[in-house]
Protein backbone atom coordinates (compact mmCIF):
# COMPACT_ATOMS: atom_id res chain seq x y z
CA UNK A 1 0.00 0.00 0.00
CA UNK A 2 1.45 3.31 -0.85
CA UNK A 3 1.84 6.47 1.42
CA UNK A 4 0.48 8.58 -0.35
CA UNK A 5 -2.95 7.68 -0.85
CA UNK A 6 -4.15 8.28 3.06
CA UNK A 7 -7.41 9.26 1.55
CA UNK A 8 -8.30 6.08 0.89
CA UNK A 9 -10.75 4.54 3.45
CA UNK A 10 -10.05 1.27 3.08
CA UNK A 11 -6.07 1.62 3.97
CA UNK A 12 -6.89 3.38 7.21
CA UNK A 13 -9.32 1.30 8.44
CA UNK A 14 -8.93 -2.12 9.70
CA UNK A 15 -9.29 -5.07 7.70
CA UNK A 16 -12.84 -6.13 9.46
CA UNK A 17 -14.58 -3.33 9.25
CA UNK A 18 -14.55 -3.63 5.17
CA UNK A 19 -18.18 -5.73 5.89
CA UNK A 20 -18.71 -6.89 2.57
CA UNK A 21 -15.57 -8.59 2.46
CA UNK A 22 -15.72 -9.67 5.98
CA UNK A 23 -18.91 -11.15 5.27
CA UNK A 24 -18.29 -12.96 2.02
CA UNK A 25 -15.36 -14.53 3.61
CA UNK A 26 -17.52 -16.06 6.37
CA UNK A 27 -19.69 -17.46 4.01
CA UNK A 28 -17.51 -19.11 2.15
CA UNK A 29 -15.70 -20.63 4.65
CA UNK A 30 -18.34 -21.42 6.91
CA UNK A 31 -18.84 -24.87 7.71
CA UNK A 32 -22.72 -24.58 7.29
CA UNK A 33 -25.02 -24.30 4.33
CA UNK A 34 -26.04 -20.85 4.21
CA UNK A 35 -28.99 -19.65 1.20
CA UNK A 36 -31.00 -16.49 0.25
CA UNK A 37 -34.19 -16.69 -1.45
CA UNK A 38 -36.02 -13.40 -2.37
CA UNK A 39 -39.04 -13.05 -0.41
CA UNK A 40 -41.79 -12.44 -3.56
CA UNK A 41 -41.46 -15.88 -5.29
CA UNK A 42 -39.18 -17.50 -3.21
CA UNK A 43 -36.03 -17.71 -6.00
CA UNK A 44 -32.85 -18.66 -4.86
CA UNK A 45 -30.44 -15.53 -4.69
CA UNK A 46 -27.26 -17.38 -3.56
CA UNK A 47 -25.70 -20.51 -1.92
CA UNK A 48 -22.38 -20.41 -0.11
CA UNK A 49 -19.91 -22.95 -1.12
CA UNK A 50 -20.82 -24.99 1.93
CA UNK A 51 -24.43 -25.60 0.34
CA UNK A 52 -22.88 -26.07 -2.77
CA UNK A 53 -20.60 -29.00 -1.40
CA UNK A 54 -23.60 -30.26 0.96
CA UNK A 55 -26.04 -30.17 -1.92
CA UNK A 56 -23.97 -31.34 -4.72
CA UNK A 57 -25.85 -28.10 -6.78
CA UNK A 58 -23.66 -25.07 -9.01
CA UNK A 59 -24.51 -21.67 -7.50
CA UNK A 60 -25.18 -20.39 -10.59
CA UNK A 61 -27.32 -23.17 -11.47
CA UNK A 62 -30.18 -22.55 -8.96
CA UNK A 63 -29.76 -18.74 -8.57
CA UNK A 64 -33.74 -17.98 -10.25
CA UNK A 65 -35.02 -21.33 -9.62
CA UNK A 66 -37.36 -22.14 -6.48
CA UNK A 67 -37.49 -25.08 -4.93
CA UNK A 68 -39.71 -26.94 -7.14
CA UNK A 69 -37.62 -26.71 -9.71
CA UNK A 70 -34.82 -27.98 -8.34
CA UNK A 71 -35.89 -30.52 -5.10
CA UNK A 72 -38.68 -33.58 -5.07
CA UNK A 73 -42.16 -32.32 -4.69
CA UNK A 74 -42.39 -33.46 -1.16
CA UNK A 75 -39.23 -31.70 -0.11
CA UNK A 76 -39.83 -28.99 -2.07
CA UNK A 77 -43.30 -28.09 -0.41
CA UNK A 78 -42.02 -28.84 2.69
CA UNK A 79 -39.42 -25.98 2.58
CA UNK A 80 -42.43 -24.14 0.78
CA UNK A 81 -44.52 -23.99 4.39
CA UNK A 82 -41.48 -23.43 6.45
CA UNK A 83 -40.50 -20.24 4.26
CA UNK A 84 -44.10 -19.04 4.47
CA UNK A 85 -44.34 -19.56 8.09
CA UNK A 86 -41.09 -18.03 8.33
CA UNK A 87 -42.21 -14.86 6.33
CA UNK A 88 -45.32 -14.50 7.47
CA UNK A 89 -44.40 -14.81 10.88
CA UNK A 90 -41.57 -12.44 10.43
CA UNK A 91 -39.75 -14.22 13.41
CA UNK A 92 -36.83 -17.01 13.18
CA UNK A 93 -38.20 -20.43 12.41
CA UNK A 94 -36.41 -23.06 14.07
CA UNK A 95 -36.50 -26.29 12.08
CA UNK A 96 -34.64 -29.13 14.22
CA UNK A 97 -35.36 -32.00 11.47
CA UNK A 98 -35.38 -31.77 8.26
CA UNK A 99 -34.49 -33.78 4.66
CA UNK A 100 -33.03 -32.64 1.87
CA UNK A 101 -32.26 -33.81 -1.71
CA UNK A 102 -28.85 -33.91 -2.20
CA UNK A 103 -26.30 -35.75 -5.00
CA UNK A 104 -25.68 -38.35 -2.70
CA UNK A 105 -29.49 -39.36 -1.36
CA UNK A 106 -31.31 -37.41 1.37
CA UNK A 107 -29.69 -35.81 4.17
CA UNK A 108 -30.67 -34.81 7.32
CA UNK A 109 -30.69 -30.90 8.16
CA UNK A 110 -31.29 -28.82 11.55
CA UNK A 111 -32.40 -25.69 9.87
CA UNK A 112 -32.96 -21.79 11.16
CA UNK A 113 -34.95 -19.72 8.68
CA UNK A 114 -34.40 -15.75 9.24
CA UNK A 115 -36.30 -13.31 7.50
CA UNK A 116 -34.78 -9.67 6.06
CA UNK A 117 -36.30 -6.71 6.12
CA UNK A 118 -36.27 -4.38 3.20
CA UNK A 119 -36.30 -0.58 3.19
CA UNK A 120 -40.36 -0.88 3.66
CA UNK A 121 -40.01 -2.90 6.97
CA UNK A 122 -41.80 -6.02 5.35
CA UNK A 123 -39.39 -9.38 4.44
CA UNK A 124 -37.40 -9.14 1.38
CA UNK A 125 -35.54 -11.78 2.11
CA UNK A 126 -35.25 -15.38 3.29
CA UNK A 127 -31.95 -16.23 4.94
CA UNK A 128 -31.51 -20.46 5.66
CA UNK A 129 -28.80 -21.34 8.06
CA UNK A 130 -28.52 -25.22 7.65
CA UNK A 131 -26.80 -27.80 9.57
CA UNK A 132 -25.95 -30.92 8.66
CA UNK A 133 -26.88 -33.40 11.34
CA UNK A 134 -27.27 -36.89 8.99
CA UNK A 135 -24.50 -38.67 11.16
CA UNK A 136 -25.59 -37.55 14.52
CA UNK A 137 -28.75 -38.30 14.21
CA UNK A 138 -28.18 -41.75 12.53
CA UNK A 139 -25.67 -42.79 15.24
CA UNK A 140 -28.69 -41.81 17.77
CA UNK A 141 -30.84 -43.90 16.03
CA UNK A 142 -28.34 -46.73 16.30
CA UNK A 143 -27.64 -46.46 19.91
CA UNK A 144 -31.33 -45.99 20.25
CA UNK A 145 -32.05 -49.62 18.25
CA UNK A 146 -28.99 -51.04 20.02
CA UNK A 147 -30.89 -50.19 23.35
CA UNK A 148 -34.47 -51.28 22.37
CA UNK A 149 -33.16 -54.52 20.81
CA UNK A 150 -31.25 -54.63 24.17
CA UNK A 151 -33.91 -53.86 26.49
CA UNK A 152 -36.27 -55.97 24.45
CA UNK A 153 -34.36 -59.15 24.53
CA UNK A 154 -33.36 -58.86 28.36
CA UNK A 155 -36.98 -58.67 28.93
CA UNK A 156 -37.72 -61.49 26.57
CA UNK A 157 -35.57 -63.37 28.47
CA UNK A 158 -36.33 -62.53 32.04
CA UNK A 159 -39.71 -63.34 31.00
CA UNK A 160 -38.39 -66.98 29.49
CA UNK A 161 -36.87 -67.47 32.74
CA UNK A 162 -39.84 -67.03 34.78
CA UNK A 163 -42.00 -69.15 33.07
CA UNK A 164 -39.31 -72.21 32.80
CA UNK A 165 -39.24 -72.07 36.55
CA UNK A 166 -43.01 -72.23 36.88
CA UNK A 167 -43.46 -74.86 34.64
CA UNK A 168 -40.50 -76.80 36.53
CA UNK A 169 -42.55 -76.38 39.71
CA UNK A 170 -45.73 -78.71 38.21
CA UNK A 171 -43.00 -81.89 37.48
CA UNK A 172 -41.22 -81.37 40.71
CA UNK A 173 -44.51 -81.30 43.04
CA UNK A 174 -45.55 -84.54 41.26
CA UNK A 175 -41.89 -86.35 42.08
CA UNK A 176 -41.78 -85.05 45.91
CA UNK A 177 -45.45 -85.96 46.40
CA UNK A 178 -45.57 -89.15 45.18
CA UNK A 179 -41.96 -90.16 46.59
CA UNK A 180 -43.58 -89.36 50.13
CA UNK A 181 -47.03 -90.58 49.33
CA UNK A 182 -44.74 -94.24 48.39
CA UNK A 183 -42.71 -93.47 51.86
CA UNK A 184 -45.78 -93.46 53.95
CA UNK A 185 -48.27 -96.05 51.70
CA UNK A 186 -45.73 -98.46 51.30
CA UNK A 187 -43.63 -97.91 54.21
CA UNK A 188 -43.61 -101.66 55.61
CA UNK A 189 -43.23 -103.08 51.81
CA UNK A 190 -40.15 -101.01 51.64
CA UNK A 191 -36.27 -101.90 52.41
CA UNK A 192 -33.97 -99.50 54.26
CA UNK A 193 -32.45 -99.16 51.27
CA UNK A 194 -35.79 -98.24 48.83
CA UNK A 195 -35.85 -95.70 51.79
CA UNK A 196 -33.13 -94.37 51.60
CA UNK A 197 -33.69 -93.53 47.90
CA UNK A 198 -36.66 -92.26 48.05
CA UNK A 199 -35.70 -89.94 50.69
CA UNK A 200 -32.79 -88.63 48.49
CA UNK A 201 -35.42 -87.97 45.93
CA UNK A 202 -37.67 -86.15 48.11
CA UNK A 203 -34.00 -84.00 49.04
CA UNK A 204 -32.97 -83.59 45.66
CA UNK A 205 -36.67 -81.87 44.83
CA UNK A 206 -36.23 -79.84 47.49
CA UNK A 207 -33.04 -78.70 47.20
CA UNK A 208 -35.21 -78.13 43.35
CA UNK A 209 -37.59 -75.71 44.24
CA UNK A 210 -35.14 -73.82 46.49
CA UNK A 211 -33.13 -73.31 43.04
CA UNK A 212 -36.01 -72.43 41.20
CA UNK A 213 -37.32 -69.59 43.79
CA UNK A 214 -34.02 -68.21 44.11
CA UNK A 215 -33.75 -67.98 40.12
CA UNK A 216 -37.40 -66.62 40.10
CA UNK A 217 -36.75 -63.96 43.07
CA UNK A 218 -33.48 -63.05 40.52
CA UNK A 219 -35.63 -62.91 37.25
CA UNK A 220 -38.17 -60.37 39.53
CA UNK A 221 -35.64 -58.08 40.98
CA UNK A 222 -34.50 -57.66 36.84
CA UNK A 223 -38.24 -57.02 35.63
CA UNK A 224 -40.09 -54.99 38.64
CA UNK A 225 -41.16 -51.98 38.20
CA UNK A 226 -38.65 -50.02 40.68
CA UNK A 227 -40.59 -47.72 43.06
CA UNK A 228 -39.18 -44.75 45.47
CA UNK A 229 -39.17 -44.19 48.40
CA UNK A 230 -36.78 -42.91 51.22
CA UNK A 231 -35.64 -46.02 52.57
CA UNK A 232 -33.46 -46.76 56.40
CA UNK A 233 -31.84 -49.65 55.48
CA UNK A 234 -30.68 -50.11 59.24
CA UNK A 235 -34.44 -50.85 59.98
CA UNK A 236 -34.42 -53.56 57.30
CA UNK A 237 -30.59 -55.34 58.52
CA UNK A 238 -32.21 -54.91 62.09
CA UNK A 239 -35.28 -57.33 61.23
CA UNK A 240 -33.99 -59.40 59.06
CA UNK A 241 -31.07 -60.29 61.87
CA UNK A 242 -33.60 -60.73 64.23
CA UNK A 243 -35.56 -63.36 62.25
CA UNK A 244 -32.30 -65.07 61.80
CA UNK A 245 -31.42 -64.83 65.24
CA UNK A 246 -35.23 -66.47 65.39
CA UNK A 247 -34.39 -69.01 63.09
CA UNK A 248 -30.95 -70.00 64.37
CA UNK A 249 -31.43 -69.30 68.06
CA UNK A 250 -28.22 -71.82 69.22
CA UNK A 251 -26.06 -69.89 67.63
CA UNK A 252 -23.70 -67.15 69.40
CA UNK A 253 -23.73 -64.06 66.98
CA UNK A 254 -22.32 -60.44 67.77
CA UNK A 255 -24.16 -58.42 65.94
CA UNK A 256 -24.00 -54.35 64.84
CA UNK A 257 -26.16 -52.00 62.62
CA UNK A 258 -24.50 -48.26 63.11
CA UNK A 259 -23.89 -45.12 60.98
CA UNK A 260 -25.94 -43.37 58.21
CA UNK A 261 -28.25 -45.59 56.22
CA UNK A 262 -30.83 -43.86 54.73
CA UNK A 263 -30.78 -44.09 51.19
CA UNK A 264 -33.57 -43.37 48.06
CA UNK A 265 -34.62 -46.66 46.51
CA UNK A 266 -37.04 -49.40 46.16
CA UNK A 267 -37.82 -50.91 49.42
CA UNK A 268 -38.23 -54.53 48.23
CA UNK A 269 -35.28 -55.04 46.58
CA UNK A 270 -33.60 -53.36 48.99
CA UNK A 271 -34.72 -55.86 51.42
CA UNK A 272 -33.86 -58.76 49.17
CA UNK A 273 -30.30 -57.18 49.12
CA UNK A 274 -29.72 -57.15 52.41
CA UNK A 275 -31.46 -60.54 53.23
CA UNK A 276 -28.85 -62.13 50.74
CA UNK A 277 -25.87 -60.31 52.46
CA UNK A 278 -26.81 -60.72 55.76
CA UNK A 279 -27.90 -64.64 54.71
CA UNK A 280 -24.64 -65.14 53.58
CA UNK A 281 -22.52 -63.48 56.75
CA UNK A 282 -25.01 -65.65 58.78
CA UNK A 283 -24.62 -69.12 56.82
CA UNK A 284 -20.52 -68.14 56.11
CA UNK A 285 -19.81 -67.42 59.57
CA UNK A 286 -21.52 -70.73 61.32
CA UNK A 287 -18.21 -72.59 62.02
CA UNK A 288 -17.06 -69.74 64.38
CA UNK A 289 -17.85 -70.48 68.49
CA UNK A 290 -19.00 -66.73 68.36
CA UNK A 291 -19.26 -65.02 64.90
CA UNK A 292 -19.58 -60.82 64.39
CA UNK A 293 -21.32 -59.27 61.54
CA UNK A 294 -21.43 -55.58 61.20
CA UNK A 295 -23.60 -53.50 58.91
CA UNK A 296 -21.55 -49.94 58.78
CA UNK A 297 -23.15 -46.92 56.51
CA UNK A 298 -21.06 -43.56 55.86
CA UNK A 299 -22.06 -41.07 53.59
CA UNK A 300 -19.42 -40.30 50.90
CA UNK A 301 -20.54 -37.20 48.57
CA UNK A 302 -23.61 -38.02 46.91
CA UNK A 303 -23.23 -41.73 47.91
CA UNK A 304 -24.11 -44.44 50.86
CA UNK A 305 -21.62 -46.34 51.05
CA UNK A 306 -22.93 -49.72 52.80
CA UNK A 307 -20.51 -52.46 54.61
CA UNK A 308 -21.72 -55.77 55.62
CA UNK A 309 -19.04 -57.68 57.12
CA UNK A 310 -18.55 -61.22 58.54
CA UNK A 311 -15.82 -62.96 60.05
CA UNK A 312 -16.17 -66.25 58.79
CA UNK A 313 -14.83 -68.70 56.53
CA UNK A 314 -14.18 -66.23 53.96
CA UNK A 315 -12.89 -66.44 50.51
CA UNK A 316 -9.71 -65.17 48.82
CA UNK A 317 -10.18 -61.77 47.05
CA UNK A 318 -8.61 -62.72 44.15
CA UNK A 319 -12.05 -64.87 42.75
CA UNK A 320 -14.48 -62.58 43.77
CA UNK A 321 -15.07 -61.00 40.67
CA UNK A 322 -16.91 -64.32 40.16
CA UNK A 323 -18.57 -64.43 43.14
CA UNK A 324 -21.45 -61.78 41.38
CA UNK A 325 -22.76 -64.40 38.65
CA UNK A 326 -25.36 -66.46 39.10
CA UNK A 327 -24.29 -70.13 40.21
CA UNK A 328 -20.57 -69.59 40.95
CA UNK A 329 -19.84 -70.77 44.63
CA UNK A 330 -16.41 -70.53 46.20
CA UNK A 331 -17.50 -73.40 48.75
CA UNK A 332 -18.59 -76.73 48.62
CA UNK A 333 -22.15 -77.78 49.23
CA UNK A 334 -21.25 -79.66 51.98
CA UNK A 335 -19.02 -77.23 53.47
CA UNK A 336 -21.49 -74.93 53.15
CA UNK A 337 -25.03 -75.27 51.43
CA UNK A 338 -26.01 -72.58 48.68
CA UNK A 339 -27.24 -72.45 44.81
CA UNK A 340 -25.18 -69.62 44.31
CA UNK A 341 -27.77 -66.91 42.91
CA UNK A 342 -27.75 -64.50 46.32
CA UNK A 343 -25.13 -62.40 45.04
CA UNK A 344 -26.09 -62.55 41.21
CA UNK A 345 -29.47 -60.70 43.02
CA UNK A 346 -27.39 -58.60 44.94
CA UNK A 347 -25.74 -56.81 41.84
CA UNK A 348 -28.86 -56.64 39.90
CA UNK A 349 -30.76 -54.67 42.69
CA UNK A 350 -27.67 -52.26 43.02
CA UNK A 351 -26.77 -52.06 39.69
CA UNK A 352 -30.87 -51.30 39.28
CA UNK A 353 -30.11 -48.47 41.73
CA UNK A 354 -27.37 -47.23 39.80
CA UNK A 355 -25.05 -48.23 42.09
CA UNK A 356 -22.15 -50.61 42.08
CA UNK A 357 -20.72 -53.48 44.36
CA UNK A 358 -17.26 -55.22 45.65
CA UNK A 359 -16.47 -57.85 47.94
CA UNK A 360 -12.82 -58.38 49.58
CA UNK A 361 -11.96 -61.46 51.85
CA UNK A 362 -9.43 -63.72 52.48
CA UNK A 363 -9.71 -67.35 53.48
CA UNK A 364 -10.66 -68.11 56.93
CA UNK A 365 -10.66 -64.17 57.47
CA UNK A 366 -14.01 -63.13 57.05
CA UNK A 367 -15.83 -61.61 54.23
CA UNK A 368 -16.78 -57.55 53.83
CA UNK A 369 -19.21 -56.62 50.70
CA UNK A 370 -19.25 -53.03 49.78
CA UNK A 371 -22.20 -51.17 48.36
CA UNK A 372 -22.26 -48.00 46.66
CA UNK A 373 -25.54 -46.17 46.20
CA UNK A 374 -26.75 -43.02 44.95
CA UNK A 375 -28.24 -41.37 47.96
CA UNK A 376 -30.88 -39.60 46.28
CA UNK A 377 -31.93 -42.84 43.78
CA UNK A 378 -31.68 -43.52 40.31
CA UNK A 379 -34.27 -43.61 37.35
CA UNK A 380 -33.21 -46.86 35.63
CA UNK B 1 -76.18 -81.08 44.53
CA UNK B 2 -74.73 -81.44 48.39
CA UNK B 3 -74.29 -77.96 49.67
CA UNK B 4 -70.61 -78.52 51.28
CA UNK B 5 -69.47 -79.65 47.79
CA UNK B 6 -65.58 -78.45 46.96
CA UNK B 7 -65.42 -78.00 42.74
CA UNK B 8 -61.84 -78.68 41.32
CA UNK B 9 -61.05 -77.38 38.51
CA UNK B 10 -57.49 -78.58 37.65
CA UNK B 11 -55.99 -80.32 34.30
CA UNK B 12 -52.63 -82.08 35.77
CA UNK B 13 -53.79 -85.27 36.70
CA UNK B 14 -50.98 -85.86 39.38
CA UNK B 15 -51.48 -82.07 41.24
CA UNK B 16 -55.47 -83.73 40.83
CA UNK B 17 -54.16 -87.18 43.06
CA UNK B 18 -51.94 -85.11 45.01
CA UNK B 19 -54.65 -82.19 46.27
CA UNK B 20 -57.51 -84.93 46.80
CA UNK B 21 -54.79 -86.60 48.86
CA UNK B 22 -53.53 -83.46 50.63
CA UNK B 23 -57.36 -83.31 51.42
CA UNK B 24 -58.12 -86.53 52.78
CA UNK B 25 -54.64 -86.01 55.24
CA UNK B 26 -55.85 -82.39 55.79
CA UNK B 27 -59.21 -84.02 56.97
CA UNK B 28 -61.44 -82.17 54.74
CA UNK B 29 -64.45 -84.69 54.30
CA UNK B 30 -66.38 -82.29 51.97
CA UNK B 31 -67.55 -83.91 48.07
CA UNK B 32 -65.40 -83.10 45.90
CA UNK B 33 -66.16 -82.40 41.89
CA UNK B 34 -63.22 -82.62 39.74
CA UNK B 35 -63.56 -80.94 36.47
CA UNK B 36 -60.49 -80.55 34.27
CA UNK B 37 -60.78 -77.29 32.14
CA UNK B 38 -62.36 -73.60 32.08
CA UNK B 39 -64.83 -74.56 29.73
CA UNK B 40 -66.32 -77.67 31.83
CA UNK B 41 -65.85 -75.77 35.07
CA UNK B 42 -68.50 -73.20 33.95
CA UNK B 43 -70.38 -75.86 32.56
CA UNK B 44 -70.47 -77.13 36.11
CA UNK B 45 -71.61 -74.14 37.56
CA UNK B 46 -74.05 -72.83 35.53
CA UNK B 47 -75.57 -76.66 35.39
CA UNK B 48 -75.30 -76.86 31.49
CA UNK B 49 -73.57 -79.24 28.59
CA UNK B 50 -72.50 -82.37 30.33
CA UNK B 51 -73.76 -81.03 33.72
CA UNK B 52 -76.96 -79.86 32.16
CA UNK B 53 -79.03 -82.32 35.06
CA UNK B 54 -77.18 -81.88 37.88
CA UNK B 55 -79.75 -80.38 40.63
CA UNK B 56 -79.05 -76.68 41.12
CA UNK B 57 -77.06 -75.09 43.71
CA UNK B 58 -73.68 -73.70 43.70
CA UNK B 59 -70.51 -75.53 45.41
CA UNK B 60 -69.36 -74.31 48.71
CA UNK B 61 -65.93 -72.87 47.24
CA UNK B 62 -64.57 -73.14 44.03
CA UNK B 63 -60.42 -74.24 43.82
CA UNK B 64 -59.39 -72.77 40.72
CA UNK B 65 -56.06 -73.24 38.98
CA UNK B 66 -54.77 -70.82 36.55
CA UNK B 67 -53.90 -72.31 33.66
CA UNK B 68 -56.00 -74.52 32.05
CA UNK B 69 -56.74 -76.10 28.59
CA UNK B 70 -59.51 -74.04 26.51
CA UNK B 71 -60.78 -71.39 28.94
CA UNK B 72 -58.31 -70.22 31.59
CA UNK B 73 -58.90 -69.75 34.94
CA UNK B 74 -59.24 -65.78 34.81
CA UNK B 75 -61.71 -66.06 32.38
CA UNK B 76 -63.27 -68.30 34.55
CA UNK B 77 -63.30 -66.44 37.09
CA UNK B 78 -64.70 -63.65 35.08
CA UNK B 79 -67.48 -65.54 33.74
CA UNK B 80 -68.69 -66.55 37.12
CA UNK B 81 -68.17 -63.43 38.83
CA UNK B 82 -70.69 -61.97 36.27
CA UNK B 83 -73.11 -64.31 36.70
CA UNK B 84 -76.34 -63.25 39.00
CA UNK B 85 -76.95 -66.59 40.30
CA UNK B 86 -73.45 -68.17 41.32
CA UNK B 87 -71.73 -64.65 40.78
CA UNK B 88 -70.89 -64.70 44.97
CA UNK B 89 -69.85 -68.21 45.43
CA UNK B 90 -66.42 -68.32 47.17
CA UNK B 91 -63.44 -68.70 44.57
CA UNK B 92 -59.56 -69.48 45.82
CA UNK B 93 -57.26 -69.49 43.36
CA UNK B 94 -54.52 -72.31 43.81
CA UNK B 95 -51.99 -72.13 41.18
CA UNK B 96 -48.30 -72.78 39.97
CA UNK B 97 -47.88 -68.94 39.44
CA UNK B 98 -47.01 -66.29 42.08
CA UNK B 99 -46.80 -64.26 39.47
CA UNK B 100 -47.64 -60.35 40.69
CA UNK B 101 -49.98 -59.88 37.98
CA UNK B 102 -51.58 -63.02 38.04
CA UNK B 103 -52.31 -62.07 41.99
CA UNK B 104 -53.19 -58.58 41.09
CA UNK B 105 -55.58 -59.37 37.89
CA UNK B 106 -56.91 -62.13 40.06
CA UNK B 107 -58.23 -60.06 42.96
CA UNK B 108 -59.32 -57.48 40.45
CA UNK B 109 -61.65 -60.03 39.06
CA UNK B 110 -63.19 -60.83 42.73
CA UNK B 111 -61.19 -64.06 43.69
CA UNK B 112 -61.75 -64.45 47.77
CA UNK B 113 -58.15 -65.83 47.50
CA UNK B 114 -55.33 -66.93 46.68
CA UNK B 115 -53.08 -69.84 46.97
CA UNK B 116 -49.41 -71.24 45.77
CA UNK B 117 -49.13 -75.09 45.35
CA UNK B 118 -46.71 -75.72 47.44
CA UNK B 119 -44.19 -78.23 46.13
CA UNK B 120 -43.31 -80.05 49.57
CA UNK B 121 -46.68 -82.19 50.45
CA UNK B 122 -46.42 -81.46 53.57
CA UNK B 123 -46.58 -77.81 52.91
CA UNK B 124 -49.72 -78.55 50.62
CA UNK B 125 -51.16 -81.06 53.52
CA UNK B 126 -51.02 -77.75 55.72
CA UNK B 127 -52.18 -75.59 53.59
CA UNK B 128 -55.55 -77.50 52.47
CA UNK B 129 -55.68 -77.70 56.21
CA UNK B 130 -55.90 -74.32 56.64
CA UNK B 131 -58.31 -74.29 53.83
CA UNK B 132 -60.62 -76.66 55.73
CA UNK B 133 -60.40 -74.30 59.20
CA UNK B 134 -60.72 -71.01 57.51
CA UNK B 135 -62.76 -71.57 54.47
CA UNK B 136 -65.06 -74.44 55.35
CA UNK B 137 -65.59 -73.99 58.99
CA UNK B 138 -64.78 -70.23 60.24
CA UNK B 139 -66.04 -68.59 57.44
CA UNK B 140 -69.79 -67.71 56.74
CA UNK B 141 -69.94 -68.22 53.16
CA UNK B 142 -72.90 -65.93 50.89
CA UNK B 143 -76.05 -67.94 50.50
CA UNK B 144 -75.23 -68.53 46.85
CA UNK B 145 -78.52 -69.49 44.48
CA UNK B 146 -82.10 -68.76 43.73
N1 LIG C 1 -20.01 -63.73 53.66
C1 LIG C 1 -19.37 -64.63 52.89
N2 LIG C 1 -18.27 -65.27 53.34
C2 LIG C 1 -17.62 -66.16 52.58
N3 LIG C 1 -18.00 -66.50 51.34
C3 LIG C 1 -19.08 -65.90 50.82
C4 LIG C 1 -19.81 -64.95 51.56
N4 LIG C 1 -20.84 -64.52 50.78
C5 LIG C 1 -20.73 -65.21 49.64
N5 LIG C 1 -19.67 -66.03 49.66
C6 LIG C 1 -19.23 -66.91 48.57
O1 LIG C 1 -19.85 -66.47 47.38
C7 LIG C 1 -20.59 -67.52 46.79
C8 LIG C 1 -21.83 -66.94 46.12
O2 LIG C 1 -22.72 -66.42 47.09
P1 LIG C 1 -24.25 -66.46 46.82
O3 LIG C 1 -24.95 -65.77 47.93
O4 LIG C 1 -24.45 -65.95 45.44
O5 LIG C 1 -24.60 -67.99 46.79
P2 LIG C 1 -24.84 -69.03 47.94
O6 LIG C 1 -24.84 -68.37 49.28
O7 LIG C 1 -23.88 -70.12 47.71
O8 LIG C 1 -26.27 -69.58 47.61
P3 LIG C 1 -27.68 -68.83 47.68
O9 LIG C 1 -28.10 -68.69 46.27
O10 LIG C 1 -28.52 -69.77 48.45
O11 LIG C 1 -27.47 -67.52 48.35
C9 LIG C 1 -20.91 -68.45 47.91
O12 LIG C 1 -21.07 -69.76 47.43
C10 LIG C 1 -19.66 -68.34 48.78
O13 LIG C 1 -18.65 -69.19 48.29
MG1 LIG D 1 -26.19 -66.69 49.55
Amino acid sequence: MSVDEPADPRATQPPIARSGEFLEAILDNLPLMVFVKEAEELRYVRLNPAGQRLTGLDRREIVGKTDFDIFPPDIAAFFREKDRRTLEEGTVVDIPEEQVQTHDGRRWLHTLKVPIPGPDGRPSYLLGISLDITETRNAQTETRRAKEAAEGSNRELEAFAYSVSHDLRAPLRSIAGFSQALLEDEDDRLSDRGKDYLARVRAAAQRMTGLIDDLLELSRVGRAELRHAHVDLGAIAREIIDELRAADPSRDVVTVVEGDLLVHGDPTLFTVMLRNLLDNAWKYSSKRSRAHIEVRGTRVADQLVLTVHDDGAGFDTALAGRLFSPFHRLHSATEFPGDGIGLATVRRVVHRHGGRVSAEGSPDGGATFTVHLPIAGSSS
Amino acid sequence: MNPNTILLVEDNPDDELLTLRAFERGGIANPIVVVRDGIEALDYLFARGAFAGRTAGAPLLVLLDLKLPRLGGLEVLRAVRADPVCGTVLVLVLTSSRDDSDIARAYELGANGYVQKPVEFDDFVRVTRAIGTYWLMTNVPPQVGP
